[in-house]
């Protein structure tokens, strides 16, 4: 699936190069024009490395029957990361300009928005490789964007292996310029969803009535052995079980002890294996967006919002899509942000910038808002 | 529901107002009637925002925009004057008039990126 988005990605940028043809008045001046020049032009291919200490944990220490102090701190090496890529996407005013493109920038809200600082073709390409905090990581940003006078096409691939996500789109929109600030976006759009979101497989686990030492049994090659506890008079107090590995080695001296350290991660990795059985999904939505932008030195607004209904499912299980668990397949999901801020004076000045998201009933929101007063 | 409908207002006569266009790029030409003959066009700038105001029909906006001569063009960026070109007494725009403008334009769109 990743592969057809991918082949998706590639189409949109093709249609961005042949839409840049097809919009030229004549062809005599298609000819003076190096297409790829115009493609290329004021984009930035960058490559960068970056390597510096990592969080230590605190200092911990282990203590032998025999008195003998052991350190058990975990020591991660440097972090370090290579990105190397291209960018073409246009800034806002409100947005500061970067002296040097590394790839670990955050996340621009020109990505976000429908409409972008300039008409034409827009993209990203990063792909960066390294290590944080001891876990090594792939991550890949693709991001292609044109914007005529009325279409908006948009195609998006992400990879984070740091946060887990794997995403892609492609957004074809019809667009209504209202006035020179407002424009109004109606359209479909193509998501990528690798997770079945709202499955929980330990949860249907449970619910099928397989007790939980079960799991251990049969998923993880765990065993048990029953033994009584005793007090010092030798009466019986209890009983509880010894746990062992799938070599013979015991893990754990009791039940409590075993699902407290070790029945987590097999649930995890249950779960895991049991969501990529069910494999990847592919919605086709309808889209309606409407995109606000206004900006002076001393006051400026831009503002977002994407909302998303009527799913249909093209790829994957239908007995584990999300509008199967929520039992609508008119659910609305939301992409929206807005950015303010305003200078009455040389001293004084105030930004907010807010947003959120709720895509197939996951919410992100984050707000950033601050008060500057030079001196 | 009255405030709404009264923010809803302010918000559209924000969005459609402006006599003089100045959001994003925009390339305004001041000019007359009687200096027709020496506009030039703007057509080669119609990826961008353009707009020819006539004095006659807007002489308080002449006198805002303190325009002196005819014709005169304005080149904006977000409201700010990036490039201001004007016929003088001759009432005759330069030649490479609009050759400065697309230069200028350039300058604007690399900045952004």
């Amino acid at each position: 699936m990743t592969k057809k988005l991918l082949t998706i990605i590639m189409l949109l940028f093709t249609t961005a190069l042949f839409s840049q043809v097809v919009t030229q008045e004549k062809i005599k001046k298609v000819r003076q024009d190096n297409i790829f020049k115009k493609v290329f032009k004021y984009a930035t291919p960058f490559v960068s490395y970056s390597e510096q200490n990592s969080l230590q944990g605190i200092q911990t220490f282990y203590v032998t029957q025999q008195s003998e102090l052991i350190e058990t701190t975990v020591r991660n090496p440097n972090n370090f990361s290579f990105n190397f890529g291209i960018r073409k996407l246009a800034r806002y005013g409100f947005q500061d300009k970067v002296s040097f493109y590394t790839g670990n920038e955050e996340k621009s809200s020109s990505q976000d928005a429908n409409i972008g600082n300039v008409d034409g073709i827009e993209y990203l390409f990063n792909y960066s490789n390294g290590r944080m905090q001891g876990q090594e990581f792939t991550n890949k940003d693709f991001f292609v964007r044109y914007v005529a006078k009325r279409y908006i096409l948009k195609a998006e691939y992400l990879k984070n292996e740091m946060v887990d996500i794997e995403y892609a789109s492609f957004d074809a929109r019809w667009r209504i310029p209202i006035g020179k600030r407002f424009n109004l976006s109606i359209g479909g759009i193509v998501r990528s969803n690798p997770i079945a979101y709202g499955h929980n497989p330990i949860q249907k686990y449970f619910d099928d009535g397989n007790p939980w030492y079960l799991l251990s049994y049969d998923y993880a090659n765990h065993t048990d052995q029953i033994y009584q506890q005793v007090d010092f008079n030798g009466n019986i107090i209890g009983y509880d079980y010894f746990w062992f590995d799938e070599n013979g080695n015991q893990m754990a001296s009791s039940d409590e002890e075993y699902r407290r350290v070790h029945f987590g991660r097999i649930v995890n990795k249950y779960n895991s294996e049991q969501l990529s059985e069910i494999g990847d999904f592919l919605y086709l939505s309808g889209t309606i967006g409407a995109d606000y932008y206004f900006y002076r030195r001393s006051v400026w607004v831009h503002a977002y919002i994407n909302a998303l209904s009527y799913h249909n499912v093209l790829e994957g299980d239908e007995r584990y899509s999300y509008d199967n668990f929520i039992g609508d397949d008119k659910w609305v999901d939301i992409k929206s942000g807005i950015t303010f801020g305003f200078k009455i004076n040389r001293w004084f000045g105030l930004f907010t910038e807010y947003n959120y998201q709720t895509y197939w009933g996951k919410e992100i929101q984050s707000i950033k808002t601050g008060i500057n007063i030079n001196l | 529901m009255k405030k709404l409908c009264v923010l809803i207002a302010i918000f559209v006569a924000h969005v459609c107002s402006a006599q003089v266009n100045k959001d994003d790029i925009s390339i305004v030409q001041f000019s007359a009637g009687f200096v027709k003959a020496k506009e030039i066009s703007l057509d080669l700038f119609k990826n961008y925002n353009t707009q020819t105001i006539y004095m006659e029909k807007n002489q308080k906006l002449f006198a805002r925009e303190k325009i002196k001569s005819l014709p005169t063009i304005i080149l904006y960026s977000d409201g700010e004057v990036i490039y201001k070109i004007d016929g003088g007494i001759s009432m005759e725009l330069p030649e490479d008039c609009e050759t400065n403008i697309q230069h200028h334009i350039d300058e604007i769109l690399r900045s952004r990126f």
